[in-house]
């Protein structure tokens, strides 16, 4: 049985492909350890309630929000867990179809509804529309811009169909 | 940010869950049983929460299982409802389960928190609570397995310290024709207005259960049995509808009122659909 004491102790997690040693409350959540001791900042802090989705990251390939979960969850050595932010990211299918549908206005939001589309391109490559509708109501976008959003996420579906090619990995 | 720390264990098995728990409530450290940890990590956060210690259960092999098993259908309550969607092995719950939270957080949130947490609406229970479901716990007096129903009435009736392992139901319930809507008044994704279950039963009898309506889940067998007599399906819902509780929620998401007359269509829905079969 694993057990941790209260108070700060340094732990190992993976992040975006590297091991990272971390100080950590096990009451830290995973949203703050990333933005607070790894300065990945990508993740946002919004309603920090589980409904706004601008925290979202994968954790093996599923996105998860990041205010929802305790660092400490992902500390296991027998099967440690992969968490990738947006930082790792580099010019994605997603990311090229959100700047092609401008797919932002403020963008708050940006970061976690990428990492949603990701996530869904990785595990749905051949999600039809009211799939990506059910799997793009996690997050809100306060800026409204759904449409755009949803053009977005659409496009890089239908691309990654027709080409046949891996869809959207990094 | 949760302000206050806490300590966090991690057990392999019901028993050690169950005796660190004893041992870190006789010390009085306030422990919880954390799940999905969606509930326990937001009430944290706002100061509703104060623990001491968390006991993480989902590396308990047993709260994971799921299938059949001697002429039962078992799911462990550590699964997750997106677990839950992707296995349909009973499609009744699949449908309930996957209007609840958003696709993301249906991730994160188990059964077993669902059911055995403090946000009332619990509608992953309403799929249970139609079908002859038994219920397994582990508490300070061992294992128990009852009727689900003997132990849950719109909110599961749990020892302090008592861990809610996993669940099953007679695996012909999964064939068994069955019904479930959910109306939300403010967005898709939202705590019911009003989420009906209706299961048709092996003997030709269909039951109903509700979420959203008290808030938490509430059923009538006069109800039930109203739904059997004579008449137009209309007709039929509009003679059960007369035994819906008679205080109905009132709040943000709809009058009283506006609820009953919500349930009474959705029943006619529900009778409808599942004759058309
Ligand atoms: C964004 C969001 C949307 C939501 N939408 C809905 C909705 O539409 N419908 C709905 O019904 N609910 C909804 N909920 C509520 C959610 O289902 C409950 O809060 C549920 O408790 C979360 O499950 P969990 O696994 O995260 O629980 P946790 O936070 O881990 O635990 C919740 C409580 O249950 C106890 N517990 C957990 N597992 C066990 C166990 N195995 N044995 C004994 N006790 C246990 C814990 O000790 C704690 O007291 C929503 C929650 C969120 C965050
Ligand atoms: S900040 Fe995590 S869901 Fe809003
Ligand atoms: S672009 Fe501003 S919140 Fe979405």
């Amino acid at each position: 049985m694993q057990r941790i004491k209260p108070g700060r102790a340094e732990h190992l997690i993976t992040v975006n492909g590297e091991q990272r040693r971390v100080s950590l409350r096990p009451a830290d959540t995973l949203l703050y350890t990333l933005r607070d001791e790894l300065g990945l900042t990508g993740a946002k802090p919004g309603c920090e309630n589980g409904d706004c989705g601008a925290c979202t990251v994968l954790v093996d390939d599923v996105p998860m929000k990041s205010c929802l979960l305790l660092t400490m969850e992902l500390v296991d050595e027998s099967r440690p867990r992969q968490i990738e932010t947006v930082e790792a990211l580099d010019r994605a299918a997603v990311q090229e179809q959100f700047l092609r549908h401008w797919a932002f206005q403020c963008g708050y939001c940006t970061s976690g509804f990428l990492m949603l589309a990701e996530g869904l391109c990785r595990q749905r490559p051949d999600a039809d529309a009211s799939e990506m509708l059910d799997w793009m109501r996690s997050n809100i976008c306060r800026c409204t811009s759904y449409a755009e959003l949803i053009h977005a996420v659409a496009d890089t579906l239908q691309r990654s169909a027709r080409e046949g090619a891996e869809p959207a990995h990094p | 940010m949760i302000p206050v720390d806490f300590s966090y264990w991690r057990p392999d098995t019901a028993e050690e869950a169950v005796a660190t728990y004893q041992q870190l409530a006789d010390g009085g450290q306030h422990p919880v049983y954390y799940a999905g940890g969606t509930e326990i990590v937001t009430r944290s956060r706002l100061g509703q929460l104060s623990c001491g210690a968390v006991i993480d259960v989902k590396a308990i092999g047993e709260a994971r299982c799921l299938g059949r098993d001697g002429g039962r259908w078992h799911v462990g309550a550590a699964l997750s409802l997106a677990e839950l969607i992707h296995d349909g092995s009973w499609p009744l719950l699949a449908r309930v389960a996957e209007r609840i939270a958003d696709h993301t957080t249906r991730s994160h949130i188990t059964l077993g928190g669902n059911l055995a947490g403090t946000i009332a609406y619990r509608e992953a229970a309403l799929p249970f609570w139609l079908a002859d479901a038994d219920v397994t716990t582990v508490g300070r007096g061992g294992r128990r397995t009852a009727r689900f129903a003997d132990r849950f009435d719109g909110a599961l009736a749990l020892e302090p310290g008592e861990l809610l392992l996993a669940l099953s139901v007679p695996e012909g319930v999964l064939q068994q024709p069955s019904y479930a809507q959910k109306a939300t008044r403010l967005d898709y994704v939202d705590y019911p207005l009003v989420t009906l279950a209706a299961l048709h039963g092996a003997e030709g009898r269909l039951s109903v259960a509700w979420s959203g309506l008290k808030p938490a889940p509430t059923r009538s067998a006069e109800l039930d049995a109203a739904l059997m007599g004579p008449g137009s399906a209309a007709d039929r819902a509009r003679r059960a509808a007369r035994h819906l509780p008679p205080t109905l929620a009132q709040d943000l998401h709809g009058t009283a009122d506006y609820r009953r007359f919500v349930a009474t269509n959705m029943l006619a829905d529900a009778l409808s659909a599942l004759e058309a079969r």
